[in-house]
């Protein structure tokens, strides 16, 4: 019971970064319907981007740890945004309105790219950083086995928690969202009303990067070590846990992550660790046979 | 000469913009790289590449937007594009009509051209080995429009089957080479089947994830596939039953025996050539049959 309740607890966190990532792929696929391998990527530069600025900030003096990860996440936030928002540009705009997998093939070459761009420029070893944030709670403890939750845990999930309030607000109730939503589902008739398409598309690309950076950041805090292939495993399975959740839905998206950061911790924790990465994949190839809508996505209609 | 005049601010500006974002991403990435050291990461500055890259791109920029600008060549409609790449495309394809013969016939003569050497079959090879790759793969996604990710898992089947059941049950090379064509053809029945309910990016990502899966089920069943070691000791081929060795036991033969030539280790390496010329030419045959 102990040993269930600490993984329900380590595949929750898990779970909330690979939702973050989600968020990207589920955005970017409702609104202009491609599946955008790169981002998996991108929340690797966001994870180097996040490292380097805790080092500038560690040769700057400044160890106070909560203004330190305040102004990590701000900077991450914003360097990994301009690369979302040039990957859009360069690979994917020239693209619309080619025939429908040219941007997918393009997408992929994106993604070797951001990865051998951070691999020479960064070097290919892995990169460890110090732990940041040490301690936590014991919340029980019975036969020896101490179930502990860590502020790091506490601070991961919080954060995830904010920043979907935030983004469920901005899709819902600003003109941005309103664009978005319109985009969604018409674009055509969307640029005839006025709305700015190809930008709304740009600032949709710009959001996902930046969820994927926040994703990045406490993908690097919580394991303390990165390189510059994390992208492509969390990628595929954040796509899988967008899969799950219905792709194109916001809630599918996070309720998909955890689901599969738990799946995960527990195939680890219950079977073999080896196999963890083919549980996932299994999981996203039975729900892509059995039901493509996912599990809060609307069945989608063939338009004539 | 272009009828208004130019906008130099304008052009600035945008330039003033590209250097920006270039700016940003090169900023943190290039600008500084982690570097391990006693006692942990270190960070070491570049900010001269910064400098150059951000440079650059103000000036590329800023060179195109110029051009853009005072360009007299008038736009190429949608209609003009297309009929010119149809004629570009009917040269190439007079052209192959030509040169595929006489290249094909220059695959054949290779090996004994006097620049060959071994780098150069070995090089030769490993390119027949791609256009095999890219055949079988032009049946799945070009034919069948099915953009299949995970090609490259049969890749690993095929290799696989002929290393264990070398390793294992001493099969030779020759029995070997239709027995692992079943195989991965077995493999991709296995795979069809689910897959092909998806169309599209599904099948794409659903493939691409089979084959990840196939990846890591041969890096971590290391009682089988020998892990991350790999297999070693798998027997190389024979020319139909002549082992290319220097020595053999005393009553049998090999290559160089049999036609009475001196020993030579390029005897295996062309043959192995002329070996992938000729299945990549069966593949080219019967994939402009299916078509």
């Amino acid at each position: 019971m102990e040993y269930f309740v600490q993984q329900l607890i380590n595949g929750l966190t898990l779970g909330a970064i690979y939702g973050l990532i989600a968020i990207g792929y589920t955005m970017v696929y409702g609104i202009i319907g491609m599946i955008n391998f790169a981002h998996g990527d991108v929340f690797m530069i966001g994870a180097f981007v996040a490292l380097i600025s805790f080092l500038v900030l560690g040769a700057v003096g400044l160890t106070w740890v909560p203004l330190a990860l305040f102004i990590v996440l701000i900077v991450a936030m914003l360097i990994t945004a301009v690369y979302g928002w040039t990957v859009e540009r360069l690979a994917y705009r020239p693209l619309r309105g080619s025939f429908r997998l040219a941007p997918l093939i393009s997408a992929i070459g994106m993604s070797i790219f951001l990865q051998n761009y951070v691999q020479i420029l960064q070097g290919a070893r892995v990169r460890p950083m110090q732990p940041l944030i040490q301690g936590g709670f014991n919340i029980m403890e019975r036969d020896g086995f101490t179930v502990s939750l860590s502020y790091l845990q506490i601070v991961i999930v919080l954060v995830t928690v904010v920043l979907m309030a935030a983004f469920s607000l901005l899709i819902a109730r600003t003109a941005l969202g309103r664009a978005q939503r319109a985009c969604e589902q018409d674009r055509v008739m969307a640029s005839l009303l006025g709305i700015n398409v190809d930008r709304t598309i740009s600032l949709t690309f710009v959001m996902g990067a930046m969820l994927a950076a926040v994703a990045g950041l406490m993908f690097l805090v919580y394991y303390g070590v990165i390189d510059f292939f994390i992208g492509f495993l969390a990628g595929i399975k954040a796509f899988t846990a967008a899969v799950l959740g219905g792709i194109g839905s916001l809630p599918g998206a996070m309720l998909g992550g955890i689901l599969i950061g738990l799946i995960e911790t527990m195939w680890s924790a219950y079977f073999t660790i080896e196999y963890k990465d083919v549980a996932a994949f299994s999981i996203l190839v039975l729900v892509l046979i059995f039901r493509p809508t996912g599990l809060l996505g609307k069945p989608e209609v063939e338009k004539v | 000469m272009a009828d208004k005049p130019v906008d130099f601010i304008a052009i600035a500006k945008e330039a003033g913009l590209a250097s920006l974002v270039a700016l940003g991403l090169t900023l943190f990435m290039l600008g500084t790289q982690t570097v391990d050291r006693r006692g942990g990461l270190v960070l070491e500055y570049r900010w001269p590449w910064v400098v150059a890259s951000v440079i650059a791109v103000f000036v590329g920029r800023a060179a195109f937007a110029y051009w853009r600008e005072t360009r007299t060549i008038k736009i190429a409609s949608a209609e003009e594009r297309r009929s010119a790449a149809d004629r570009a495309g009917a040269r190439v394809q007079t052209f192959a009509k030509f040169a595929g013969p006489l290249l094909v016939g220059f695959a054949f003569i290779l090996p004994f051209l006097p620049f060959s050497n071994r780098y150069v079959v070995d090089i030769a090879t490993l390119v027949l080995t791609y256009v095999m790759l890219g055949w079988g793969l032009n049946i799945v996604v070009g034919l069948a429009g099915l953009l299949d990710l995970g090609y490259v898992a049969f890749y690993a089947v095929g290799a696989y089957s002929y290393a264990l059941l070398a390793i294992h049950f001493d099969f030779s090379f020759w029995l070997a080479l239709p027995l692992a064509g079943i195989l991965a053809a077995f493999a991709g029945i296995l795979l069809g089947f689910p897959v092909l309910r998806l169309r599209g990016d599904y099948l794409a990502i659903v493939t691409l994830g089979f084959g990840e899966m196939i990846r890591i089920i041969l890096l971590n069943w290391y009682q089988f596939t020998g892990g991350p070691d790999g297999l070693s000791g798998v027997p190389r081929p024979s020319f139909f039953g002549l082992p290319f060795k220097r020595s053999v036991p005393e009553g049998t033969e090999s290559f160089s025996t049999f036609f009475s030539l001196d020993y030579s280790s390029m005897h295996r390496i062309i043959f192995l050539y002329y070996l992938i010329l000729l299945l990549a030419l069966v593949t080219n045959y019967f994939t402009l049959r299916v078509r």
